[in-house]
């Protein structure tokens, strides 16, 4: 692999997962900012 | 191939974080609070007036208005509707029940179909409350309104009577997993304040303990707000998250209609909160539950149905419900 192609295929990883990433955390604060308490406590791992 | 390993390591690296996202957070939350979803609650269709297999408490009523009569329109918070359902099931004449399209749906934008003349609606605390001072609706079941609430019909001139006509307990839940069963109020008070943050200072094992709160203006959220006497934290702590949760609802919301076995209720001061303990008074947070109508409207079935409410007729009524009556 050349290093063009390695930059562009790490630059293209690189910025979608921090995409993916950033949205996932930001639905998932809303989702908890909102959800139903029980439903929350219920779906807990011990 | 170090540099396909590495592109591969990157992928797995992002896959890993989302998933551990997903596993602490995003599959736990559900049933949100705000917009469409806010009214699916409760499972609705369980407490329609008039169907033969509605979870209703049915008593022989001696109040029975007819289709002359200026029928007052009902709503509530959704911990009541068993409540305000039955009495249009006892005292109110079939068919003023009605939905759009004809039949009863909960998959529209507010979770109901209920057309705009149904005597009986399901618009939840925050909405229903503000429908009330609007006067879109006459009589409305709920916990004591908040002071915001207060403030707010205060302020658009319109004077409220507020009218217990139960009794309910305010009770704190974890999760069945939890090995602790007994808190103190001093201890809940302290763990909602942010003074006990671990579950081993109360017993329990070496977690964070994550003190979840419900919307502003709920039921339960002025409840809690005046368990807590006016300290308590503002919103749910993000870091906390990474512990184990305690929450707070209404008996019988909880274990009545949502029923869901993998919560428990935690007894307070010693104290399990059965409906025995609630009428003899040893369970501690008890809390009437009202009627409330705008003092201003004529209605004169609005009185009929306040003092059916607080009849003999009336209480058994609401015991049927699964809620404590007033004596």
């Amino acid at each position: 692999m050349s290093d063009k192609a390695f930059i562009r295929i790490f630059s293209i990883i690189l910025i979608l997962g921090f995409i993916v990433t950033a949205a996932h955390l930001f639905y998932a604060y809303k989702a908890y900012e909102n959800s139903s308490i029980i439903h929350f406590i219920s779906k807990e791992i011990w | 191939m170090k540099r396909v390993l590495f592109l591969i390591f990157t992928v797995l690296f992002f896959v890993a974080v989302n998933a551990g996202i997903y596993f602490t957070i995003t599959r736990k939350t559900g049933n949100n609070n705000d917009g469409t979803t806010q009214l699916k609650m409760i499972d609705l269709g369980r407490y329609l007036p008039f169907e033969e297999e509605s979870d209703l408490a049915r008593v022989d009523s001696s109040l029975k208005l007819t289709e002359e009569d200026d029928l007052p329109v009902l709503d509530g918070a959704a911990a009541l509707v068993p409540v305000y359902a039955s009495v249009i099931d006892n005292c109110y004449p079939e068919g003023c029940v009605t939905y759009e399209g004809g039949t009863f749906s909960d998959d529209n934008t507010y979770g109901e179909n209920f057309t705009s003349d149904s005597k009986m609606q399901y618009q939840n605390t925050i909405r229903g409350f503000d429908a009330l001072v609007e006067g879109n609706v006459d009589l409305f079941f709920t916990a004591y309104p908040s002071e915001e609430q207060l403030a707010s019909a205060k302020e658009k001139g319109v004077e409220l009577e507020i009218v217990p006509i139960g009794l309910e307990s305010f009770v704190f839940f974890v999760n069945e997993d939890n090995p602790v069963d007994d808190l103190t109020v001093d201890q809940i008070r302290a763990i909602y304040r942010n003074e006990i943050t671990n579950w081993s200072e109360v017993g329990g094992p070496d977690y964070m303990i994550n003190p979840l709160t419900r919307v502003k203006n709920s039921g339960s959220q002025t409840m809690m707000e005046k368990f807590m006497q006016g300290d308590m934290l503002s919103h749910r702590k993000l870091l906390s998250i990474f512990g184990k949760s305690i929450g707070y609802s209404f008996r019988f919301y909880l274990t009545g209609m949502v029923s869901d076995n993998n919560v428990k209720m935690l007894s307070i001061n010693g104290v399990y909160p059965n409906a025995e303990n609630i009428r003899n008074g040893s369970y501690p947070i008890s809390a009437n539950f009202y009627v409330v109508y705008r003092k201003d409207n004529d209605n004169p079935n609005i009185t009929r149905i306040v003092d059916w409410l607080l009849s003999e007729e009336g209480q058994k009524m609401i015991e049927g419900c699964g809620y404590v009556g007033l004596c």
